[in-house]
């Protein structure tokens, strides 16, 4: 039995002296469970788990997957989770200079005394903190060079689909649903644990499950022009798949953060899935397929829910929340047991249309700041083409409902770099967000058109792993660079606020979604090379990438610019999504033609 | 139906690195929690009446975090206190809840003083160096004009030699007094004056408020 080691609460003291935020570094939440580690140790079948998660405390504590894994591990008592949190560089600083190592919120145990350390990988941007996360704890970040009484390392979460770049990290990587595969794996964990450890007959053990993915088991075999030539064995594993919602309850505690998260709110999952169908949109497909809750338990647990946590918000979390089909019976339910007191509903990614306006003004009495919107893109043509199925004169109605009822601001989400995209889809975006801006203005109270505002978010298209633009090229970045300087000069910023991506940064997130095994070495050599934190604007280092390319003779465009062959082996066909391949080349197939008709008729 | 209620309460261990926000938000969710319905102002944007102290510096320990809420159910004091500390877990204690008058002036704008302790330690107590400094304590009470009083609390054994507490009096900003008082500054000046003693700041509590009454000071409850 390996010894627990904790960081003393004198000595969190003296390196918390000066820090920034330090009450990233503490628990004593509400709702945090705290299981005296010495007692659980005591039993040789406990298992102590480290929920990681690779970007800092208010970020990582809204995600919904933490909450959830935290909740079910804990309800367990032979099973403990504790959390940490990538320290922000300040705190990563004093941690090195006094060769202090990682340690958990909870209890403050140091990482590698727990059994297992699993990471939530939530963006490819977050591979290097990940890389960093374990060096600060004192662990090998490569798996075949750590010792058999360091920690299992695993991952899950969207950006572990294709989880070739990370492989050689991980001694195994979840695919899908947590929920399920969790407790079986640290069911197998308390079971080999005692007979002194053996992990290979353990990873052997755990592979046979359906969502567990062992890297060390495959071998990938590539072409000299790069490309994959065979992975051995050619045997697929199935993502995890949790049939019934409704079989777990939502977390009705879970741990309400002590300082301010990016969202502050109670959040409830109604859907998982979405069956919209947008090419690009890689959520879309790799939740599939779509499953929701009963909306008379969601209303009686939600309730108790806020009940348990005070919260005066409640955020109803799916990817296309208009295709619930009980939406407005939980609305209602859960306003109506809530007289009294102030509660504000929130419901991200809504289709807008003139309907779910009603709904919107339903639960936002008087407070009717913001509306978020996402078309996408500017021409009829183009959402076509990523089957964004929304027409223009469904856009401006909706601007119609929504202003005539009193709203001042909006947000709109538009993505350029598409397949075939040409000038004038560009202009077309400039174009739609001068028109929704006119027919805004137009339609609010006359008093109010001083306060208008509007905001535009323009991100770069990246072709993604299980979608059917999985084998489409990113466009180049002067390319780019020019259409975003195309829409800066056709719209006018007087009360338009344009917010864009840095397209050198989504080339480096794209190559790494769509990367292979052998861009282990490079995310490794970014890392020592001081890449971390990559998805924050001002820490974000292109250099610290484009040297680990060109040290390992990787060409960043071989993943990006370059089209797949839809007869290559791509990294990623040893994983089973659930959707088939087929299915996705024949919605590629229709996105292409798309684009082709239309290009002979004009 | 309303009362005023002001209570006290503590922010120690963990919860010294909490900002004045952050309690604010912990302490009006354990209220819903706890449902204890707070009344709101009218208006066009109706804001809840909960009104605290001073905020205490981020790092620093408090005994005397007050707040004043005025509560739209009958509850009594002790009911008010219990119903919080059954939401607050242990986290954070209120340790007093008394009902106010109605027309009691809000905290920030009644408190004059804010009472700080500073445990000096002396690691060689024959050195005679914390008594010297006990003696000094008169003139730090000059720093920037911002400090009503420092009174020397006598020394105690503890752990390596010797702990000196003081007792500062920090002025509250009001309108006749513009200098205010900033903690961090006040102990960067006491930290320059310790280095040639050999001396160390072991801790730094915020004790207590006052409020000038009838040239007394009493603490928010005595004034009610």
């Amino acid at each position: 039995m390996k010894d627990i080691i904790r960081l003393k609460y004198h000595e969190l003291e003296k390196l918390l002296e000066g820090v920034q935020k330090p009450g990233r570094y503490v628990d004593h939440e509400i709702g945090v469970f705290s299981k005296d580690p010495d007692l659980l140790a005591k039993k040789a079948s406990s298992v102590l788990v480290c929920l990681a998660f690779p970007d800092i405390y208010e970020i990582g504590m809204p995600n919904l997957g933490l909450q959830i894994l935290y909740d079910i591990i804990n309800n367990r008592h032979r099973f403990s989770a504790e959390r940490a949190f990538a320290p922000w560089v300040d705190f990563e600083d004093r941690l090195r200079e006094t060769g202090t190592r990682l340690f958990s919120l909870e209890n403050r145990i140091f990482l590698d005394s727990f059994d297992l350390i699993g990471f939530s990988l939530q963006h490819e941007l977050l591979y290097t903190n990940t890389l960093n996360m374990l060096d600060l704890s004192g662990i090998e970040i490569i798996a075949e060079n750590r010792k058999p009484t360091d920690p299992l390392i695993c991952a899950g979460g969207p950006a572990m689909v294709n989880p070739g770049p990370m492989s050689q990290f991980m001694d195994f990587v979840v695919i899908g649903d947590g929920e399920e595969i969790m407790v079986q794996v640290l069911e197998r964990i308390s079971k080999y644990k005692p007979e002194g450890g053996n992990k290979s007959l353990f990873l052997k053990e755990i592979s046979k499950l359906d969502g567990v993915y062992v890297p060390s088991n495959y071998r990938f075999h590539y072409f000299e022009n790069g490309k994959i030539q065979k992975i051995d064995p050619p045997v697929k594993v199935k993502k995890a798949i949790l049939e019934d919602l409704d079989s777990y309850k939502i977390v009705s505690r879970p741990v309400i953060p002590n300082i301010k998260p990016v969202h502050d709110r109670y959040a409830v999952e109604i859907m998982r899935g979405c069956a919209r169908g947008c090419r690009f949109c890689q959520a879309g497909f790799i939740y599939r397929p779509v499953r929701s809750r009963k909306a008379e338990g969601l209303i009686e647990q939600s309730i108790e829910g806020l009940e348990n946590t005070g919260y005066d918000e409640i955020s109803f979390l799916s990817l296309s929340t208009s295709d619930y089909k009980e939406l407005t019976k939980l609305i209602k339910g859960i306003l109506d047991s809530n007289r009294g007191e102030k509660l504000s509903v929130s419901l991200p990614s809504m289709r807008l249309d003139s309907f779910n306006i009603d709904i919107a003004g339903l639960i936002q009495e008087g407070r009717k700041t913001g509306l978020t919107f996402a078309p996408e893109a500017g021409s009829q043509r183009m959402r076509d083409i990523v089957n964004k199925n929304i027409t223009e004169k469904e856009i401006m109605d909706c601007i119609d409902a929504a202003f005539s009822r009193g709203w001042e601001k909006i947000k709109l989400y538009f993505m350029i770099g598409f397949p075939d995209e040409q000038e004038e889809d560009i202009l077309a975006i400039a174009d739609l967000i001068k028109r929704i801006a006119s027919k805004a203005r137009k339609t609010m109270l006359r008093k109010k058109v001083k306060r208008f505002n509007m905001n535009v978010s323009i991100n770069v298209f990246n072709p993604k792993p299980f979608t059917p633009f999985q084998w489409a090229a990113q466009e180049k970045i002067d390319l780019l660079e020019k259409k975003i300087q195309l829409i800066l000069e056709n719209v006018p910023q007087r009360y338009i606020n344009i917010s864009w991506s840095d397209p050198n940064r989504s080339q480096i997130e794209c190559a790494l979604s769509r990367g292979d095994t052998r861009l282990g070495k490079v995310i490794e050599d970014a890392w020592k090379a001081g890449a971390k934190f990559d998805n924050w604007t001002d820490l974000f280092d292109l250099n610290a990438w484009t040297g680990a390319f060109e040290k390992n003779d990787a060409a960043i465009d071989f993943y990006t610019t370059r089209g797949y062959g839809t007869d290559e082996i791509l990294p990623w066909d040893n994983i089973d999504m659930g959707v088939k391949k087929e299915f996705l080349l024949l919605q590629y197939k229709k996105a292409l033609e798309q684009a082709g008709s239309n290009e002979t008729k004009e | 139906m309303e009362k005023k209620f002001r209570f006290k309460f503590s922010k120690t261990g963990e919860y010294k690195y909490f900002s004045h926000l952050d309690i604010i938000t912990i302490i009006t969710r354990a209220l819903r929690r706890a449902k204890i319905r707070v009344k709101y102002s009218e208006g066009y944007n109706p804001r809840p009446k909960i009104s605290f102290g001073p905020p205490t510096p981020l790092g620093i320990e408090s005994s005397a975090e007050y707040c004043d809420i005025m509560v739209a159910d009958p509850v009594s004091e002790e009911e008010l206190a219990l119903r919080l500390n059954d939401q607050l877990m242990g986290k954070i204690i209120i340790d007093t809840a008394m009902e106010a008058p109605p027309g009691t002036k809000n905290l920030m704008s009644q408190v004059d003083l804010i009472e700080y302790s500073v445990y000096i330690r002396g690691r060689d107590p024959a050195s005679g160096s914390l008594e010297k400094l006990a003696e000094q304590a008169g003139e730090m009470a000059e720093f920037e004009g911002s400090i009503y009083d420092i009174e020397s609390g006598g020394t105690i054994e503890g752990g390596e030699g010797k702990i000196l507490k003081l007792s500062g009096y920090a002025k509250i900003c009001k309108d006749r007094n513009p200098k205010v008082f900033k903690l961090m500054n006040f102990l960067e000046y006491l930290r320059g004056i310790l280095v040639p003693y050999g001396l160390s700041i072991e801790k730094v509590i915020k004790e207590e408020l006052y409020i000038f009454k009838e040239r007394k000071k009493v603490t928010p409850f005595e004034v009610l």
